[in-house]
């Protein structure tokens, strides 16, 4: 049993990624028939031409390349939770290669936004996006830059 | 065969910010003024399709019905619909449908909303995968997913802050002289350049307010059309259609594209929606004399200008340094000054923007007049799949 003054860390939504473990995935589903990926999960094939109902939760690639990213400098309104004071934060979109397909999500916290150019290889990560009233942290995925800090991956 | 509807008449709420008022009262001023420029009255209107708003519960939900209560109910058939911020494209789309299967002769077609005040936040929503309210979650505020495309647009064609100023100040020189504009103020370069920094690389004045506001139009048959002038104002093309799968560009709320790897879009949403326009209108793009385009940001216009065909990828900074977008070049984009000066209501913006071209087209518009206006397009853009182009001829 849990201790009642133990920090308990929360996914943003259950069964989106993996949590402990080994690296990071984010789960997604792929689909038998036509083999396009989809994240979330969805419960039957997107695709007009398919539609095709038989589809396996698959972890998704955990690197791909930075699409396109933005620094937030305005608090946003709930249910976004703030740090106090606000602090400005990234948005990236990574494109995953095998995937063919792009996933949205905070940057690490950490990164020197100076750094990040667009075409950078990313990777996934699990972290805190905020501590909720009872000390509970909610986990969530972001992209971090691969190599962040060393001369080898400039521009 | 043609599917042309006319245009009898328009009417616009002046957009800004008007807390203790609501909704209807917007609407209210936008259908008595449309009827007016009509030289109609109320009972003559024989079906009402409205927008809905969604700031205000239901009442927002049936926004038609409370306006046509409002006016005083006459019996006729309101219906209310809600696709974001092509809304009323889609009230124009079903007003035009019912006139063209003969149920109706006149119709009124409205968008009337409130909205609070700064950022947009999610409806309430008791789904714990609602992705509208997980992106907000994770912070992806509308004016970041903008944020995502401009920075994306810089590194593709080079656009410098300079550039996306310069949108700004061209839409505010243009929106001077439009009355139902909430900003009429003339700015420079550098005071755009110095607002403070939102989501980079777009600053504060590159982007669009949520304004309050109402617009109105009244469609009628090209038969009913004549008895009021032997030249009336035409929509010859409405184009309020749905994605093609797989969307290989990253849509508000989503959290993620389309997976290609199956197929390839042939086009984007962004072009497929003014292309058919254009196949239903019969022309293509050398044939407009103006646009009303969806300027949400700086960048967005800039990308418009592209999606609809005045210039190749890329080439859209040129036409705006060049002045040709400016009124006075050779296709004047906002001539109204545009969601820039105007404020976003989105329920009512596509039916303002036929408002703004009618104007034009008519030769009413004033010190922002483009001389000898025939053809106009206009472009909108929203949630959840939602997009809308509107052709306008006389």
């Amino acid at each position: 049993m849990e201790k009642e003054n133990e920090k308990r860390k929360i996914p943003i939504v259950e069964g989106w990624f993996t949590i402990g473990g080994g690296e990071p995935h984010l789960l997604g589903n792929r689909c038998q028939g036509c083999g396009d990926y989809f994240f979330p999960k969805v419960s039957a094939c997107r695709n007009p031409r398919c539609r095709g109902k038989n589809l396996e939760e698959v972890p998704l690639s955990r690197k791909g390349k930075l699409w396109s990213f933005t620094v937030n400098y305005y608090e946003p309104p709930p249910p976004y939770v703030s740090p106090d004071p606000f602090t400005p934060y990234a948005i990236a979109v990574v494109d995953l290669p095998k995937e063919k397909l792009m996933v949205l999500g905070q940057v690490a916290s950490g990164t020197n936004l100076e750094e990040l150019k667009i075409g950078m290889e990313m990777e996934l990560v699990i972290e805190k996006l905020f501590t909720d009233r009872q000390g509970n942290e909610t986990m969530v995925w972001k992209w971090k830059p691969i190599n962040h800090g060393s001369k080898g991956i400039k521009k | 065969m043609k599917r042309e509807v006319a245009v009898l008449g328009v009417g616009m709420h002046p957009w800004g910010k008007w807390p203790e008022k609501k909704f209807v009262d917007y609407g209210l001023v936008a259908a008595d003024s449309a009827l007016k420029d009509a030289h109609l009255e109320w009972k003559d209107i024989q079906f009402i399709a409205s927008g809905s708003t969604i700031y205000s519960g239901t009442p927002g939900v049936l926004a038609g019905s409370v306006l046509a209560e409002q006016m005083g109910w006459t019996g006729i058939p309101v219906t209310s619909n809600y696709n974001a911020c092509a809304s009323g494209a889609y009230a124009m789309d079903v007003a035009r449908a019912r006139i063209l299967a003969g149920l109706c002769d006149i119709a009124l077609c409205v968008g009337m909303d409130w909205a609070p005040k700064g950022f947009f936040a999610p409806a309430e929503s008791k789904d714990p995968k609602d992705l509208d309210v997980l992106r907000f979650k994770l912070g992806a505020t509308n004016p970041t997913y903008f944020g995502l495309y401009a920075m994306r647009r810089m590194q593709n064609y080079g656009t410098t802050e300079t550039d996306l100023a310069k949108v700004k100040v061209k839409n505010s020189r243009h929106g001077l002289h439009n009355p139902y504009a909430r900003f009429r103020k003339e700015f420079t370069i550098e005071e755009v350049l110095n607002s403070p920094m939102v989501a980079s690389p777009l600053r504060l004045y590159m982007l669009c307010a949520t304004s309050d506001g109402a617009a109105a139009v009244i469609l009628s048959s090209m038969e009913v059309a004549k008895k009021y002038t032997s030249k009336p104002v035409t929509i010859a093309a409405i184009s309020a259609i749905s994605p093609r799968y797989p969307g290989a560009i990253i849509d508000v709320p989503r959290l993620s594209t389309d997976s290609t790897c199956s197929s390839q879009p042939e086009l984007h949403f962004q072009q497929e929606v003014p292309r058919k326009a254009y196949e239903e209108a019969g022309i293509g793009p050398e044939d407009l004399d103006l646009a009303e385009v969806y300027d949400l940001t700086s960048a967005y216009e800039l990308d418009w200008y592209e999606y609809i065909g005045l210039c190749k990828p890329g080439e859209a900074e040129r036409l705006l340094n060049d002045g040709v977008t400016t009124i006075g070049g050779k296709i004047p984009v906002n001539p109204s000054g545009g969601l820039s000066c105007l404020g976003e209501a989105h329920p009512a913006q596509a039916i303002a923007q036929v408002c703004e071209l009618v104007w034009q087209l008519r030769g009413e518009a004033g010190a922002r007049q483009v001389e000898g206006a025939k053809v106009g397009l206009t472009i909108n853009f929203g949630l959840q799949g939602n997009a809308s182009s509107v052709i306008v001829k006389r």
